[in-house]
């Protein structure tokens, strides 16, 4: 018996869900009689009485009405990234990057962001379940004390790095001897671990520093948004890339080979649209390429020389190969080649042979431990193998949802039917909670103690912000509840471990305040793990690699079968976010996409099988077929369809229903990233796209504008027309005080959306659903734009993150017949909601489009959770009420108040925006005018400063820097740099 | 033949039409006078509150400093209504048996809060910050009057929009002495300040800010 019947959920979450009911013509009429009826009696309304109800006790470090943040992590995938959380009056209401932490460095994720929302997410468990109905928590403490020692213990958990985690793991081991751990994600990087050990001999972590690289080959790597170190990297290559400060500098150059178009290949320098079975026989070239060079690293087998000698370059790439091979031997040492987390093994060795013949590895790459625990450990398909030999009695799932993410090849149900007892311990009931006997309730990493390793090694710690919202258990409690420990605490878990770990020898008070100092600053400073000589082992590897090669070469070449890849999405990840309303509305980096996903292909495709972006597609492999709209992307790889991760859940909650495709039914156990062999028919049906960007093309504007950087640096004033003064009839503004202003540079934008995010998390921004965003009634404040150029094969990309520009002489504010959008001394272009009596003309005659206009309640219609992470410091707003971009005017202002109580102004740098704040890049730089040396005030001086839409004299204050690629010299004829 | 209507019925047309027209501006300048009336403003009203509270008895005879209790009105935008503990601080030593204090007692025995009925309001539109108005040297009683003669507390001003705006068109009617230095450095902020006040407020920097987004967020 299923749990509950969704029909008798609650119906709390009405924005998110698909469509809003109809209003017919009779209940119109009723309604607009019974208001008018009604409108007097406001007037006589009893005054409404607030009740204000302080604590009974003064409770520590919180003072009413004044936020206090935490240092805590977030854990994806194994991985921790810093989090530094705010919380009003005892609730987390925004999350940002923890400025100290190395994962971090103050940037964040778009998923980051949009955790907190998690928290609050009302189709959260809330209680224990046996087969579907109400237990008790106690009576699962009961049963799990009563395992026998030999009971054929299992667990599936997420690939973890708690160090507390494998603690607890030996403990558990003690009672129950023979206890497994499986640990599996739709995201594995085991591969990633079998090349190095192929490599190395041991799973090394590369640790790559991408500030310190001139050459960066990306071999379907999306290693500024998809990868766990992302966040931080992205810092890095853009302080790299940043040293094109004027046109004498150097950006590096950035080379990627990908199937679709991602963040990373967004801002490539050199690009090439390429399937992912063919990067490995790319790799190959490329080492083929610097063997022919004379860089061949000692001890190459001559078997491997000559099969290299005379390699096919995968036909659509072989002009990127010669001048990646070129441009990587020609900075040795400088250079970084990295290959996706989804191509197999013997590519990621190939990568690390390449990297060894170029001297990078001890330069730009350092190995270390893996943070990971036991990252080549047991996984899903050894768990099925021993649930078929009937070796598994006891099955405990925390976290992962396998019965939706697993490919069904596997025959993971089956299994699970032939174990006795199954317990699944989640954030929400799902799939898997319907499959398991047992069903707990897990805390958000919000509600619960915990630790964790960054990507480099870093202890980082989890500490919670508000007590489990609805009871729950975190993922140690639950294992210690095994090692023997009826009602564990988190805390005194992992303070027992740090006190251990700090060793018995230090005096008791220094523990102390060694363990209260990490706690605060979210990590163990210096944590990180040490570099690791790298030694290849080349003879072995070489031998090993030439089985490889030959079905490289076999493979390559050929045009058919079509290939299908699967990606994460850079919004619901593999589909464990897809409850969270943000994420689902959260446009897709290249293609704008909201609610839901598609089967990409490219331009040639898409023509030779005669569909349009909407027609719906029969992807058919093996037998197995799933349905799913076609989107045409440019840059995509031919003869290649690909499709993003996390549509088509089952049993996601409210916001996740019926939206998108689960591409599940297509990936295999053997290739869950790509594979051969896929056969596309249209079906002759139509499905909309929620596609929030309908042009991608500026058609002659030179909208976004670009060029290379021999074009800069032949005319570094290339923006002239963009800029400067034009003739005005309007008078002029008296400017007084500091003057807000902010710099974005678009060489760095990667698109990743983390701004978009975080502005709808500070700012109360409502979502509208899929069909509000089909007839284009989002909110976002803050949208990028993303500009194509060049042709469709092979087109350049600029993203131009656009908000409110706060013109100085503002078209908005001109027509606005109540004076509700008005001009501050301080250069903001304000917004008074409860003066808006909705006409919208402002939103007619703003010519970037930011203004966005209520046409429902939707805020009023949120789950009571959901309000609880509302920002009090920004009105909510009804219905019939325009609202835009305020440049985060109550950061701006609680800084001004808190300056003038010091009896001081703002310092430079005082006041972030919450996108500046989430930008992993930095590329969002914000501050005052008169704070010269700021980023933001030096950028604005760079000769390819411009202002969007400039001609028509709004003057915005904000200045966008113009995109600049760098071409390898020998390829520049592919990148034009007419804007058509 | 005798005239259809009387001669007076001049007369009723034209106090018919003058009263038309007094109806019409009394429709549109009604509502501007009602809102404005203490009726509306929701002034002069005490309200009963769950602890017989007598501010006359705490600020007046007993001279304790309105911060004692409403502390966090030098560091937040609230003032605060102050926690249980900080009554019973006083009250486990004095009247610790009086019947009048027993909501007292039990909330700080029970843990649950007491209810306190809120008696100055604002829209939720409207973000007052009171930290920076009393470190700016703003007496507590230039906006909730004088609480030590309230046996029960009203709200004595109007608290509209345009009583804010008149204070921060013209703050020296409004700030008492400076609290701090009497001469503290000139800001870079100094030259904002003289365009909305006099001069000597803008030593101090006291400043009108009477723009939307110093409010309305």
């Amino acid at each position: 018996m299923p749990p509950r019947a969704p029909e008798e959920l609650p119906s709390e979450f009405a924005p998110g869900a698909d469509q809003r009911p109809g209003l017919d013509r009779r209940e119109l009429l009723k309604l607009t009689a019974a208001s008018a009826a009604l409108a007097g009696l406001g007037a006589c309304m009893e005054h409404p009485h607030e009740r204000i109800m302080p604590r009974s006790a003064e409770a520590p470090e919180q003072t009413p009405g004044v936020p206090v943040e935490y240092a805590t992590s977030m854990v994806l995938d194994g991985f921790a990234t810093g989090h530094v959380v705010k919380a009003m009056d005892g609730r987390p209401i925004k999350v940002e990057g923890n400025p100290e932490h190395p994962a971090s460095l103050g940037g964040t994720t778009a998923l980051g962001q949009a955790s907190i929302l998690e928290l609050y997410d009302p189709d959260r468990a809330r209680g224990v379940l046996e087969r579907g109905r109400p237990a008790s928590r106690a009576g699962l403490a009961r049963l799990i004390a009563s395992l026998p020692a030999q009971s054929g213990l299992w667990f599936l958990l997420y690939p973890q790095s708690s160090p507390l985690l494998v603690e607890l793991l030996a403990r558990v081991r003690r009672r129950h001897p023979s206890a497994q751990v499986a640990t599996d994600t739709p995201l594995d990087r085991r591969a990633v671990y079998r090349g190095a050990s192929m490599a190395f001999g041991r799973p090394l972590e590369a640790q790559y520093r991408f500030e310190r690289a001139d050459v960066v080959a990306a071999l379907d790597a999306d290693f500024l948004a998809a990868m766990p170190g992302s966040v931080r990297w992205s810092r890095d290559f853009a302080a790299r890339r940043r040293r094109l400060a004027g046109p004498g500098g150097d950006p590096g150059r950035l080379h990627v080979a990908e199937p679709s178009p991602t963040p990373t290949g967004s801002l490539a320098d050199h690009r090439v649209a390429l399937r992912a079975g063919d990067i490995g026989a790319l790799a190959a070239g490329l080492l083929a390429e610097i063997v022919r060079g004379g860089r061949a690293p000692a001890g190459l087998p001559p078997e491997l020389v000559a099969r290299l000698a005379g390699f096919p370059a995968p036909a659509p790439a072989a002009a990127w190969l010669s001048a990646t091979a070129r441009d990587l031997a020609r900075s040795p040492g400088r250079a970084i080649v990295l290959a996706g987390d989804r191509q197999p093994a013997e590519t990621h060795a190939l990568v690390h042979l390449i990297n060894q013949a170029l001297g990078n590895l001890g330069e730009t790459i350092a190995l270390t431990e893996p943070a990971l625990h036991d990252p080549l450990g047991p996984g899903l398909a050894e768990l099925v193998r021993a649930a078929a030999a009937g070796e598994v009695q006891t099955l405990v799932i925390a976290e992962a949802n396998p019965l939706y993410s697993a490919p069904p090849d596997l025959g993971l149900e089956r299994a699970l039917a032939r174990i006795p007892l199954t317990i699944h311990a989640s954030l929400h009931e799902n799939e898997t909670s319907r499959a398991c006997t047992w069903f707990l309730p897990l805390a958000h990493s919000l509600e619960s103690w915990g630790d964790a390793r960054a990507y480099d090694g870093t202890l980082s710690f989890i500490q919670p912000l508000i007590r489990p919202l609805h009871g729950g258990a975190s993922l140690v409690e639950l294992l210690a509840m095994f090692a023997g420990d009826p009602d564990p605490s988190g805390h005194a878990l992992l303070r027992d471990r740090d006190r251990r770990a700090r060793g018995e020898g230090g005096a008791a008070r220094d523990v102390e305040l060694a363990w209260e100092e990490d706690v605060r600053r979210g990590f163990s400073l210096h944590s990180g793990f040490p570099a690791q000589p790298p030694r290849l082992d080349i003879p072995a590897l070489g031998a090993a690699l030439v089985p490889a090669l030959a079905t490289a070469r076999a493979r390559s070449g050929a045009e058919e079968p079509i290939e299908i890849s699967f990606a994460p999405s850079h919004a619901v990840h593999d589909g464990r976010f897809a409850n969270i309303g943000w994420l689902q509305e959260l446009p897709r980096p290249i293609t704008k996409l909201t609610w839901g996903n598609a089967a990409q292909l490219g331009p040639g495709l898409a023509a030779r099988l005669g569909v349009d972006s909407g027609d719906v597609v029969r992807l058919s492999m093996d037998g197995r077929a799933i349905e799913a709209p076609a989107l045409i992307v440019p840059g995509h790889a031919d003869h290649a369809v690909s499709l993003e991760l996390g549509g088509g859940r089952r049993g996601g909650g409210q916001v996740a229903a019926g939206v998108g495709v689960d591409a599940g039914p297509l990936r295999s156990a053997a290739a869950p990233g790509f594979a051969r062999g896929v056969r596309v028919a249209a079906t002759g049906e139509r499905r909309a796209l929620a596609i929030t960007q309908g042009e991608m093309r500026a058609h002659g504007r030179d909208l976004a504008p670009h060029t290379t950087l021999a074009a800069y640096r032949a005319d570094p004033s290339f923006t002239r027309a963009l800029r400067g003064g034009l003739p005005t009839l309007l008078p002029g503004r008296s400017a007084v005080g500091p003057q807000w202003a902010m710099t974005i540079d678009t060489s760095i934008c990667s698109g990743c959306s983390a701004c978009v995010v975080a502005c709808q998390a500070e700012n109360n921004i409502p979502i509208v659903g899929r069909q509000g965003v089909l007839d284009h009634r989002e909110m976002h404040w803050l949208r990028i734009d993303t500009t194509l150029c060049g042709s469709a094969d092979r087109p350049d990309f600029v993203h131009q993150p656009m908000l409110c520009q706060h013109c100085q002489d503002a078209p908005c504010e001109y027509v606005c017949p109540v004076n509700a959008t008005t001009h501050s001394p301080d250069g903001l272009n304000e917004m008074t909601y409860n003066r808006c009596i909705g006409t919208r003309f402002c939103s007619n005659n703003c010519p970037y489009k930011v203004r966005r206009f209520n046409w429902f309640d939707y805020t009023g219609e949120q789950a009571e959770t959901i309000q609880l992470q509302r920002n009090p410091n920004v009105t909510v707003r009804e219905r019939g009420v325009m609202e835009k971009c305020t440049y985060c005017v109550q950061r701006i202002r609680a800084v001004e108040i808190q300056s003038r109580i010091e009896r001081r102004g703002p310092r430079p740098g005082e006041v972030v925006t919450a996108c500046q704040q989430a930008c992993p890049t930095g590329a969002i730089q914000f501050g005052a005018l008169e704070h010269a040396g700021t980023p933001m005030v030096e950028w604005r001086r760079e000769p390819r400063r411009y202002a969007a839409l400039h001609e028509l004299g709004t003057r915005p204050r904000t200045m966008y820097l113009a995109r600049i690629t760098n071409p390898p010299a020998d390829t520049a004829d592919t990148a034009d740099t007419d804007n058509d | 033949m005798a005239s259809l209507y009387p001669a007076w019925s001049n007369t009723a047309y034209r106090l018919a039409l003058f009263a038309l027209g007094l109806g019409a501006a009394g429709l549109v300048v009604g509502p501007m006078i009602y809102v404005r009336t203490p009726y509306n403003t929701a002034q002069f009203e005490p309200w009963d509150q769950p602890v017989e509270f007598d501010h006359r008895h705490h600020a007046r005879d007993d001279g304790i400093e309105c911060l004692y209790c409403h502390s966090s009105a030098e560091t937040s935008a609230t003032a605060g209504v102050p926690t249980t503990a900080v009554c019973m601080g006083c009250h486990v030593q004095v009247w610790n048996t009086s019947p009048l204090l027993e909501p007292v007692r039990r909330s700080y025995f029970s843990g649950a809060p007491i209810r306190w009925r809120r008696v100055h309001t604002l829209p939720d539109f409207v973000y007052f910050n009171h930290a920076v108005h009393v470190r700016r040297g703003i007496d507590c009683q230039r906006c909730h009057g004088d609480v030590g003669r309230m046996a029960r507390v009203m709200q004595t001003q109007p608290l509209t929009m345009g009583w804010c705006l008149d204070c921060h068109r013209s703050p020296e009617r409004a700030a008492g002495p400076d609290p701090a230095t009497p001469t503290p450095p000139r800001s870079a902020w100094g030259a904002t300040f003289d365009m909305f006040t006099r001069h000597s407020f803008a030593d101090r920097s006291i400043t009108g800010l009477i723009t939307c987004s110093a409010c309305h967020r």
